[in-house]
């Protein structure tokens, strides 16, 4: 090795006035990184948060009426696209993780471990809030999403059981209103004697009945709740003709 | 030289601040890990002498330029030495089709070292195999070469091993026992032919 390396190395640094980058970007690049993994973490916090609701709201309790067997109701309406997407920013907030300054140190199993608990945690503290209902709001009118989420829906759209899903196309009056199911057949509902109930049915409003299918169109209603969530069945609407040993009649 | 003898019971850290003050202390760590930072771009790489100059000069600069980045929880030889790995990689990507048979000086001390680690046979005398380690050490896939080199020759703990390869320390782990593994493979492999 050239015994003057040294010295040729710091006249190179003199002469093309070579100076030690500032401070700042160095930590504007670490502070850039650690932001970045955050803001996808909590962003997957918000999936999570969304995928607890989700399953929360799922109908457990009709499951028989729904599905042959239990595994294939939870395979049936699993939310797909909301897991989908938790993996998808779990795996770029510990991407952007390992790439911090001792990011590396630690095992990626034990990272995406970690980051998978604290998503579930922040999920729940988010669903508690009522994020992950507004979220879900939001997307619910999205076509794109309508078309991911319609193989959950489908579940309800088993007429011979007795399980219908669509939106309302018309309010007729206090006992009737027209339906236009997935499958874009028209059906005219018979209910409903709740006055409560009745006044939040509204043009535009995607539901789904449980019920028995009549004659032709018809359709006779024993419940009705939105297509997701069950808050119109915890608030009591429970409507004419509920097998009463199901579920508990009441009333404001 | 004044300077010099005042700055050799310096750490590597003390002359990093003074370096951000006054450039003219850099050339104490250059002079500290010129001749190792050789050795070491010579061991992992197949680049002639003039090659391995260049590319030291590119990672003085580099380290000078970036002195402003060198985070205090590592030592400063993990930093410097990560900063030479990544260099010689890159240089690799440039030039593709370089010959990769390296020639190690394989010195007592790493014999002992490595002999005692792989719980060789008694028989086996490394000292006699000097050339056929040189050949197993070229067979090794870059990744097992580079550990050994780094703890058998470089003599770098885990935690250092870890710091320069960006790794964690049970990757770390896993790579020396895979590579001593493969080594003691070759070895005895070729005992037996004897």
């Amino acid at each position: 090795m050239k015994k003057n390396i040294s010295q040729e190395i710091l006249e190179k640094i003199k002469e093309k006035k070579i100076s030690p980058k500032p401070k700042w970007q160095f930590l504007f690049k670490d502070y850039f990184i650690w932001t970045i993994a955050g803001i996808f973490l909590i962003i997957g916090s918000l999936s999570a948060a969304v995928i607890i609701y989700m399953i929360n709201n799922n109908d457990w309790d009709l499951y028989q009426q729904a599905s042959n067997s239990l595994l294939g109701f939870i395979f049936a309406t699993l939310p797909y696209l909301w897991i989908i997407s938790l993996i998808v920013f779990i795996f770029i907030a510990d991407y952007n993780f390992k790439q911090t300054k001792t990011g590396y140190r630690y095992q990626i199993s034990k990272v995406i471990l970690f980051s998978i608990l604290l998503s579930l945690v922040l999920g729940f503290f988010f669903y508690n809030f009522g994020l992950a209902k507004t979220i879900e709001h939001i997307f619910e009118d999205v076509p794109f999403y309508k078309k991911v989420m319609e193989p959950r829906h489908r579940v309800w759209m088993q007429t011979e059981k007795g399980l219908i899903s669509g939106q309302i196309v018309s309010v007729q009056n206090e006992n009737k209103f027209i339906l236009k199911d997935l499958n874009g057949k028209i059906w005219e509902i018979s209910c409903c004697r709740d006055v409560s109930f009745k006044e939040r049915l509204k043009e535009g409003m995607r539901i789904r009945i449980f019920g028995q299918s009549k004659e032709g169109n018809i359709f006779e209603a024993f419940k009705v709740m939105p297509l997701i969530g069950k808050q119109w069945m915890v608030k009591g609407m429970i409507l004419e003709g509920l097998n009463e040993r199901k579920i508990p009649r009441q009333s404001y | 030289m004044f300077k010099i003898k005042n700055s050799q019971n310096k750490t590597d850290e003390e002359l990093v601040s003074l370096t951000l003050k006054n450039q003219e202390y850099f050339l104490y760590l250059v002079e500290r890990y010129k001749e190792k930072l050789f050795r070491y771009i010579r061991r992992i790489s197949s680049f002639e002498k003039e090659e391995v100059e260049d590319i030291l000069q590119d990672i003085f600069i580099k380290v000078y330029q970036n002195l402003n980045g060198f985070d205090l929880k590592l030592k400063f030889s993990s930093w410097i030495y990560r900063i030479t790995h990544n260099q010689v990689i890159s240089q690799y990507r440039k030039i593709k089709n370089k010959p990769k048979i390296l020639s190690f000086d394989l010195n007592n001390h790493f014999l002992e070292n490595i002999s005692s680690d792989l719980n060789l046979n008694q028989e086996i005398n490394l000292n006699d195999l000097k050339e056929e380690i040189n050949q197993f050490l070229n067979q090794l896939d870059i990744k097992y070469r580079e550990v050994l080199i780094l703890k058998f020759m470089e003599e770098k703990d885990y935690r250092e091993i870890s710091d320069i390869l960006k790794k964690p320390i049970g990757t770390i782990a896993t790579l020396i026992n895979r590579a001593k593994k493969k080594l003691k493979e070759l070895i005895e492999k070729n005992e037996e032919k004897y």
